[in-house]
């Protein structure tokens, strides 16, 4: 009959105590694992939103422009835009501006009011994007594709997008293609129509027709470039996974993009998306640490007392060990397993809950997440490795009691 | 006195207990040599320091001055753990039984507990249960379920299970009636007398003390031989 066998001996006959001793630690487990497991996959989806939420960054030159510029003259470089994308690696998406005239009979799309103030028909704004799908009407909502489809620089480099009026009041439909003049010192060209936009929000409708966004042929920078003579954009919008460190760059950006004295860049991060959701990990990450921590301390404060109480009930049964020759070793290892037993009984019964109470945990702060959470083994082996320090650190006034412990006195007090 | 059978020595022994500036002596320049074969009993009046002389054989205490000698050799010597676990087994008054193991198991506790050799463990403690009158039934039950004279002979039964020279008791008959006091006086001549083991009880009954081979008198801080009977 060793101690380990008497542990288990004990642990049947003191059943009550274990069972106490396996619910607290159960639910001190549940935290601490429900923590582990909040905490690791905060740090994953943590991980993930660098790589996933993209944030924006949009490059313009604010340089005040002089008043005979034509409408939509592009004041930053194309190839500083280029050379920025060794900066910052990410997607580029580059604006260019031409404003130019149909021919062809191209009929702009004007309101009544406009029709009376601008007699002039057939101005047009033509926009050179990287992608069409990246431009910001596309991106905000404000237009949709309604028929085609959407043009890069790569794959359409004679392509347009209009809008579903203008190829309506013109007889246009997919396939046909439209001359594109330019007022600047490049070349006119022909595009092929690939694609139809329908306009969702409507501006109003006042000021010069070339501005309505019905007004707006979509073609690719390439088309632009050629159409103004030079590789000139508006602004150049670089996506950006790595979001967290995404304004350090804004100093390099500044300096990069300022050809002239004159030049105003201006720089506009847009990471309000990664901020929200990063705000929220980093609570849920504090949650689950404050879970884990709480949990711990409890967890000492109630095993010690548990332990020194039942020390004090099982002090003739020490007595009589030490008395019969028994190693105080051997004595602390035995209290020691009756306390490890439950406690591995609680490790399994809270990992079968832990998951389900850690989703319920992130529900209470986070309504809306999609934050998984999966116990695995290295959170099961942390909280083995968690609930082992506490035993230890719990039996440390039980060792200390029976280091000290004099077996003639407990003789004495049992006589 | 036969060197040979000599067990156990106190020599020039003192004991005292220190409360502040008061000092209770125990003992004074004891000596006493406890042989094996014999029954002893330690007498006196209440608090003159029976148990304690018990708890100083038992290893449990040091003494303050003076040496106390197992076969001749310091107990300090022999290594008092070692000196608890193979040489000495003790009888307590209230029984000390482990609650939550049977009586078998009591006893296989000791026979662990000690490094002597014991083969066949189970068998050697059924044994000696049932040498003490413990039926097979009553090996298997809870110890709460037994009375308390069947309690005190399994407690002698684990004193003796690791084959010890020397069984201290402390008043094992203080909580039995007279007839199962009798019982365990007998026990405790026979493990005397047949087995050859030096038994040391500290005992407030003169009938206990009249059964015994050497009654010590604990007198004047001195331990007295009073060969015989009372």
């Amino acid at each position: 009959m060793n101690y380990i066998k008497r542990a288990f001996h004990s642990i049947i006959f003191y059943w009550k105590n274990a069972l106490m001793l396996c619910v607290i630690d159960t639910v001190l487990a549940a935290l601490i694992l429900s923590g582990i497991t909040i905490y690791q996959s905060c740090r994953e989806t943590g991980n993930d939103l660098k790589e996933q939420v993209l944030a924006a960054v949009t490059v313009r030159n604010a340089k005040p422009m002089e008043s005979d510029s034509p409408i939509g003259k592009n004041q930053l470089s194309y190839d500083r835009a280029l050379e920025a994308m060794d900066l910052l690696p990410s997607k580029l998406s580059a604006l260019a501006y031409s404003a130019t005239a149909g021919t062809n009979g191209l009929k702009s799309y004007r309101s009544a009011e406009q029709s009376e103030q601008y007699p002039d028909d057939g101005q047009f704004t033509v926009c050179g994007v990287s992608s069409t799908s990246d431009y910001e009407a596309f991106q905000n909502g404000e237009i949709t594709l309604y028929q085609g489809q959407h043009i890069t620089d790569e794959r359409n480099r004679n392509a347009a997008l209009i809008s579903t009026i203008v190829a309506s009041q013109n007889n246009l439909t997919i396939g046909d293609y439209i001359s594109l003049d330019t007022y600047y010192e490049g070349e006119d060209t022909q595009v092929e129509i690939v694609g139809l936009y329908d306009v969702i929000t409507t501006k109003s409708h006042t000021g010069a027709p070339i501005k309505n966004t019905e007004n707006i042929i979509l073609t690719t920078t390439t088309i632009v470039f050629a159409m103004n003579g030079n590789r000139q954009i508006a602004s150049a919008t670089f996506k950006l996974r790595q979001a967290d460190s995404i304004r350090a760059s804004i100093p390099d950006l500044e300096e990069l993009f300022s050809t002239e004295p004159d030049d105003v860049i201006k720089v506009v991060v847009d990471d309000q998306d990664y901020r929200f959701l990063s705000g929220s990990i980093h609570l849920l990450t504090t949650v689950s640490q404050i879970m884990m921590v709480s949990a711990f301390l409890m967890g000492v404060i109630s095993l010690s007392v548990l332990a020194v109480l039942s020390l004090r009930d099982r002090e003739f049964e020490i007595g009589v060990l030490l008395a019969m020759g028994e190693h105080r070793l051997k004595v602390i290892l035995q209290l020691m397993i009756e306390m490890l037993v439950p406690v591995l009984i609680a490790i399994g019964i809270s990992t079968a809950l832990s998951s389900f109470l850690s989703r319920r945990i992130i529900f209470i702060f986070i309504t809306n997440s999609s934050i998984l959470t999966e116990t695995d083994s290295i959170a099961v082996l942390s909280l083995l490795i968690i609930s082992l320090a506490l035993i230890v650190i719990a039996s440390i006034g039980t060792i200390f009691q029976i280091l000290r412990f004099q077996p003639k006195k407990l003789l004495q007090k049992m006589g | 006195m036969d060197k040979e059978n000599k067990v156990l020595e106190l020599l020039n022994v003192t004991y005292y207990y220190q409360t502040g500036e008061q000092r209770l002596t125990i003992l004074e320049d004891a000596c006493f040599a406890f042989e094996r074969g014999k029954l002893y009993t330690i007498v006196g009046p209440s608090g003159c320091g029976k148990t304690t002389t018990l708890t100083l054989a038992g290893a449990l205490e040091n003494p303050k001055s003076g040496e106390i000698l197992f076969h001749g050799k310091p107990l300090q010597e022999v290594g008092y753990t070692k000196y608890r676990s193979d040489k000495i087994g003790i009888v307590f008054q209230a029984y000390n039984l482990l609650p939550y193991l049977t009586p078998l198991q009591n006893l296989l506790v000791a026979m662990e507990i000690t490094s002597n050799p014991i083969k066949d463990k189970k068998a050697y403690g059924k044994k000696l249960l049932g040498r003490m009158g413990i039926s097979e039934d009553q090996m298997k039950r809870r110890i709460q379920k037994l009375s308390g004279g069947e309690q005190q002979r399994i407690a002698i039964a684990r004193a003796i299970a690791a084959d010890p020279e020397i069984i201290l008791a402390d008043e094992p008959t203080g909580n039995l009636d007279h007839e199962t006091a009798g019982e365990i006086i007998a026990i405790f001549k026979e493990l005397a007398h047949k087995d050859g083991k030096c038994v040391i009880a500290v005992t407030h009954s003169l009938f206990f003390a009249g059964e015994a081979d050497v009654v010590v008198q604990l007198e004047n801080k001195k331990l007295l031989p009073q060969e015989g009977q009372l």
